[in-house]
């Protein structure tokens, strides 16, 4: 079962998933729950293996349309609501190995598109606030299951991080009447050091103040909201920026990098954000090709990151790695 | 491009949607498939 518990220092919820702990774990490859079913075969997620993409709703979800009652009964201090929302898989091919780098342009661009019927379909849902697309990559991750896959959480309520952002973008709007994230994208075009990739509509860099030694960022030269504000050469062009930037880190090391993919953009509780602006930003947790960064005391505790490395250099290593644009 | 979708609802209630591009559908798809069958046992006249 699943529920939202208030945590009354943080002021966020919390969710726990009991359900999640008996969710799949990296099982035999004939036994895939996300290839699609074949003739003779063990029934997956998928019963139909004529189709493109597919998105499906997870049969481990944290969020549920029709959630049941909390386990407990909520105080004054220690409110608890059924966790509402929905969580769904999308997969990235029909083939089990793989990864979101390997797929064409043309791919990609197909599941962008997807991505923005989910935006649309999950966001006008009355009790979805936010839509959430995001992939964990590698076991380091944390992933259970091999097969090319994202993952979106429709949440009740606007997730904490994304409302700091919200909130300091509408801070710097009022102060100075322009876009905040418009205005780091004009500073780090002038400064130049940190950029990795451009394109006509889009900007790939790692910011002045990223957090991880290979944090990207991916940003629309125009202020854009969300996904459905993209034309189809936005689409395009974005498709294109995401595959550069998906091939260099796999050829920083010659390996495939692990990491966090992460789409923010308007929440849809009806409200207008303009003073937001749509960004991708992506985790890789290696910091070498043989350490990991940690997210340990500091960063779990306090809040706050250590970053072992200059954006700089490390976006120099990026700009060098193949494919040079 | 022309994305098209079906949305159904899994035994369990949970929704799916698959999608195509570049004008495949469902439709087409059954209709391939049942060109492919007409033909199985016929073979080229010599």
């Amino acid at each position: 079962m699943s529920e939202l518990r208030w945590h009354p220092l943080l002021e966020q919820w919390v969710i726990t998933a009991t359900h999640r702990q008996e969710r799949t774990f990296f099982p035999p490859d004939d036994y895939c729950p996300l290839c699609p079913t074949k003739d003779d075969g063990f029934p997956t997620e998928i019963p139909a293996a004529d189709y493109e993409l597919v998105a499906f709703e997870n049969k481990f979800p944290s969020l549920k349309r029709r959630p049941e009652k909390p386990s407990v009964d909520e105080t004054e201090l220690y409110k608890v609501r059924p966790a509402a929302g929905v969580c769904e898989v999308v997969t990235y091919s029909q083939e089990h190995t793989g990864t979101l780098t390997d797929k064409s342009e043309e791919e990609i661009e197909h599941l962008i598109q997807v991505w923005t019927d989910r935006y649309s379909e999950l966001g006008a849902l009355d009790f979805v606030d936010y839509v959430f697309i995001f992939e964990n990559k590698g076991r380091e991750i944390g992933v259970t299951l091999n097969h090319p896959h994202g993952q979106i959480y429709a949440y009740p309520f606007i997730p904490p991080v994304v409302g700091k952002e919200l909130e300091a973008s509408q801070k710097h709007q009022q102060k100075t009447g322009r876009c905040l994230l418009c205005d780091v994208l004009a500073e780090e075009m002038d400064d130049g050091r940190r950029l990795v990739a451009q394109n006509e509509h889009f900007t790939a860099f790692i910011p002045f103040y990223a957090r991880y030694p290979y944090e990207v960022h991916i940003l629309p030269n125009a202020h854009r909201l969300c996904l459905s504000d993209f034309s189809e050469d936005e689409q395009k062009a974005l498709a294109n920026i995401l595959s550069i930037v998906l091939q260099k880190y796999d050829n920083l090391w010659g390996i495939s990098l692990p990491y966090m993919m992460v789409l923010h953009q308007k929440p849809t509780d009806g409200k207008e954000h303009g003073h937001y602006h749509f960004h991708i930003e992506f985790y890789p947790p290696y910091r070498t090709k043989e350490k990991l960064k940690y997210l340990a005391g500091s960063e779990s505790g306090a809040g706050v990151f250590i970053n072992d490395t200059l954006a700089e250099e490390k976006a120099e290593e990026l700009r060098k790695a193949e494919p040079q644009t | 491009m022309r994305m098209t979708k079906k949305t159904v609802e899994k035994d369990d209630g949970r929704v799916l949607i698959y999608y195509w591009f570049n004008g495949k559908s469902e439709d087409a798809v059954t209709r391939r498939r049942g060109d492919a069958e007409k033909r199985k046992g016929k073979h080229c006249p010599s």
